[in-house]
């Protein structure tokens, strides 16, 4: 399927920030490869086998050494990426959410509109076992967003987004943990650069909730999100 | 003396000797710090030892009762001392970050895999 994307394939950089991922990366590469070349792990001071798991798999490994958040973690392998020329980086998760199909289509957006981000939605596109909480905290965090940022998004929690090499160099991101999401859309918002949503497909199981945000915590988030601001 | 200043008069007086030999011993915003410290520690001395004096400050404030001035005052110096704890703890934690963000791309390896055919991948 590399052969799919054919020359594109080489420009697109995949970012994949894990953290005890162990159990679910393994499907996760062996999809991604099947259509794209450029991945990169971060292994983010995972204290199971995560590392050498990904290490059984032709990717570029990055190892935090120690846990220091999903968001560190990425502006960690935009960091390499953009150092390694990448074209478009698309971010992703390792926990298996997310469906490999719909790198392509974030891309194909990206180009085909002139766009700096697409931000996949799964308000737009699908979802799979999501609980009512889940959603309704997700809904929370858009409005959250909406107010901080003042962009209008219906979902601004996806771990898979597709960027260009300019819109990633804009990003800078500080907030190591999970703020980060938020914190992206502040950026895209002050950069100026155009983006768009696309709607993907997240397919939550037992084991990815148990690994995922709890509901609980979006306030602690918020709350740190606000500080932030005030504090700058 | 009753047994609150019998406690806090030495307590206070300590901390302002020991802030003052780090007055001393220190320069920039570490010496700035101690002094602030000092001054507190050593108004904290003559506010116990001498109460009548908060309540003869309260009013100048319009506060009816020293104790309440002091509760004011201490909890403004708190707040003013989590603030700036928050954002050295978040200077440090950036350095931090980009100590290991470089760590970890300069020791950045490619896994072969095992996987046949896809040396070419390698950027």
């Amino acid at each position: 399927m590399t052969r799919e994307y054919g020359d594109r394939s080489a420009e697109v950089w995949i970012v994949i920030p894990a953290y005890n991922e162990a159990t679910r990366i393994e499907v996760v590469l062996a999809e991604l490869l099947l259509s794209w070349k450029r991945i990169v792990v971060i292994d983010d001071g995972s204290s199971d086998e995560t590392a050498r798991i990904a290490s059984m798999y032709p990717v570029w490994l990055l190892r935090h050494g120690t846990n220091l958040g999903q968001g560190a973690a990425i502006q960690t392998g935009i960091e390499f990426a953009l150092a390694r020329g990448a074209r478009y980086i698309v971010t992703f998760d390792a926990d298996g959410q997310h469906d490999p199909a719909d790198v392509g289509r974030l891309l194909t957006r990206l180009e085909a509109r002139n766009l700096d981000f697409v931000l996949g939605s799964r308000f737009l596109g699908a979802t799979e076992g999501m609980p009512l909480t889940r959603a309704l905290t997700l809904r929370v965090g858009v409005l959250f967003t909406r107010l901080l940022s003042g962009v209008r998004l219906t979902d601004a929690h996806n771990g898979l987004r597709a960027m260009t090499a300019r819109g990633a160099a804009t990003l800078q991101l500080v907030q190591n943990g999970m703020e980060h999401a938020s914190e992206i859309v502040d950026r895209i918002s002050t950069s100026g650069l155009p983006f768009a949503e696309a709607g993907v497909t997240v397919r939550y199981t037992p084991e990815t909730l148990e690994k995922g945000q709890r509901s609980g915590a979006a306030l602690g988030l918020a709350a740190r999100l606000l500080i932030e601001k005030l504090l700058r | 003396m009753n047994l609150f200043q019998i406690v806090f008069v030495p307590l206070f007086a300590v901390t302002a000797v020991l802030g003052l030999v780090r007055v001393m011993r220190t320069r920039g915003r570490t010496r700035l710090n101690a002094a602030v410290l000092t001054l507190g520690a050593l108004g904290g001395v003559v506010v116990v030892s001498i109460p009548q004096l908060s309540t003869t400050l309260s009013r100048q404030f319009g506060i009816g009762r020293g104790a309440d001035f002091v509760v004011y005052v201490g909890l403004t110096v708190i707040l003013y001392s989590l603030i700036w704890l928050y954002r050295r703890v978040g200077r440090l934690e950036t350095q931090l970050t980009r100590l290991i963000r470089t760590h970890a791309i300069e020791r950045a390896t490619w896994q072969e895999g095992g996987a046949e055919g896809r040396d070419e991948a390698r950027p």
